[in-house]
């Protein structure tokens, strides 16, 4: 089954293998190219968020609060914990926390937390508290 | 012990049963890999359908060169496509049960595509048993011999695809190909991507591994590198980035890290998609 000589390949291809070679260099060339632009504009500095709370709907028990977080930064992030803390008008306060595995650099991702309390009859603070490097 | 002698129904059954070790010996890594038993549970079921009719044609088109018997008849290799497809989720379902992992506790769509992701691997793993494990026959060698040389431009393309996409789908669900995207910087990825072509180049061309190729007499060897080494980097890249698509792995992230882990996960799909010219 697996051959015991080694093939030639032929000597007059067909034109259709120098197209899709062709095309192929072309790929892989901008691949290439677009990679250098990278090492070039890489910054290695810390991780930057911005979190922006969304909509709030009510759930059983609660109130939950959607909310998307972006990572600014070409530094990718890992064990991103983010922690909203609602300070109601009656003077309570309580704390949600959600915790994503990574937030890659440049990128955006969406999370949901959850509180007793109507969040739009009190102040809210959404942020992100802190990560670690991958 | 089944004899594989001059009778059909036996050789079929030969075949069937390297099959069926094919499947477990290729597929066994990925159905004890945790990741794996979790995109059941959380994968787009849209996704895991274009997963699964995609591999249709995919073991169709091995069915072809590598079918549980040395027929390239069409309805032959539609016979043992389906077989193989058959054999994949038997056996990935069988031994997720017997490792625990399909129970009540779940439901039941959720063991359904926990199979379904297996079953893929395994259905290839079930072609290439009958390729691989058949090596020791004697009377199987002198028949593939009759096969050899036929294999044009296309063919040796479509087993790249495959070399790269079985490949691909073994490293592609794992937590460790994410991590590595997030590690390395963009030179490192830009080295990945050259060694990765090295490779690719130098398995089929320069080390002589059984089944190598080499380039006509009085060609240079970028003639090959263009024609082949290049086509193949591109299909491993895509067939890596369909991969990554299928099992979630491109959601909620930036180009750049798109990149970066298509790239990553190229360099073993490159491998698989130069090892299938030597060894398919």
């Amino acid at each position: 089954m697996t051959r015991s000589t080694t093939k030639t390949e032929t000597a007059t291809p067909h034109w259709i293998e120098w197209v899709t070679g062709i095309i192929s260099a072309a790929l892989v060339g901008a691949l290439l190219i677009w990679l250098a632009y990278d090492i070039t504009r890489h910054d290695s500095s810390d991780a930057q968020f911005r979190v922006r709370a969304g909509a709030v709907a009510v759930v059983s028990g609660g109130f939950r609060v959607s909310f998307d977080i972006a990572n600014i930064s070409q530094a990718s992030a890992s064990q991103v914990r983010v922690t909203g803390h609602l300070k109601t008008q009656s003077g309570s306060s309580e704390s949600a926390v959600a915790t994503f595995d990574y937030v890659a650099s440049e990128a955006q991702d969406h999370g949901v937390l959850f509180f007793s309390s109507d969040p739009r009859n009190g102040d809210l603070d959404i942020r992100a508290e802190s990560y670690v490097r991958p | 012990m089944i004899a594989s002698n001059g009778n059909p129904a036996s050789k079929f059954l030969v075949g069937l049963m390297r099959g069926l070790a094919g499947a477990l010996l290729f597929a066994l890594p990925m159905l004890m890999t945790m990741e794996m038993w979790q995109l059941g549970l959380y994968a787009s079921p849209s996704r895991l359908l274009l997963l699964c009719v995609l591999a249709g044609p995919l073991l169709y088109g091995l069915a072809r060169r590598i079918g549980f018997e040395r027929n390239v008849s069409r309805s032959q290799a539609l016979r043992d496509a389906v077989i193989a497809y058959a054999l994949g989720m038997v056996v990935s379902a069988c031994v997720l049960w017997m490792f625990g992992l399909l129970d009540e506790t779940l439901n039941f769509g959720h063991n359904i595509a926990m199979t379904a992701f297996q079953s893929v691997p395994a259905g290839i793993g079930a072609l290439l048993g009958r390729s691989q494990l058949g090596v020791h026959s004697g009377a199987d060698e002198e028949q593939d011999n009759d096969y050899d040389g036929e294999s044009g431009y296309f063919n040796e393309l479509f087993m790249m695809l495959a070399g790269a996409l079985f490949m691909g789908l073994n490293v592609a669900p794992t937590e460790e190909m994410i991590l590595i995207g997030y590690k390395v910087a963009p030179a490192q990825t830009f080295m990945i991507v050259v060694t990765s072509l090295m490779i690719m180049h130098c398995f089929v061309y320069s080390i002589h591994f059984r089944g190598g190729h080499s380039a006509p007499e009085g060609k240079p060897a970028w003639h090959m590198f263009v024609r082949f080494t290049l086509p193949g980097y591109v299909l491993s890249f895509l067939t890596s980035v369909y991969a990554l698509w299928t099992f979630e792995r491109l959601d909620h992230t930036s180009w750049e890290q798109m990149i970066t882990a298509s790239v990553i996960l190229t360099l073993p799909a490159a491998i698989g998609a130069a090892s299938a010219r030597l060894v398919l």
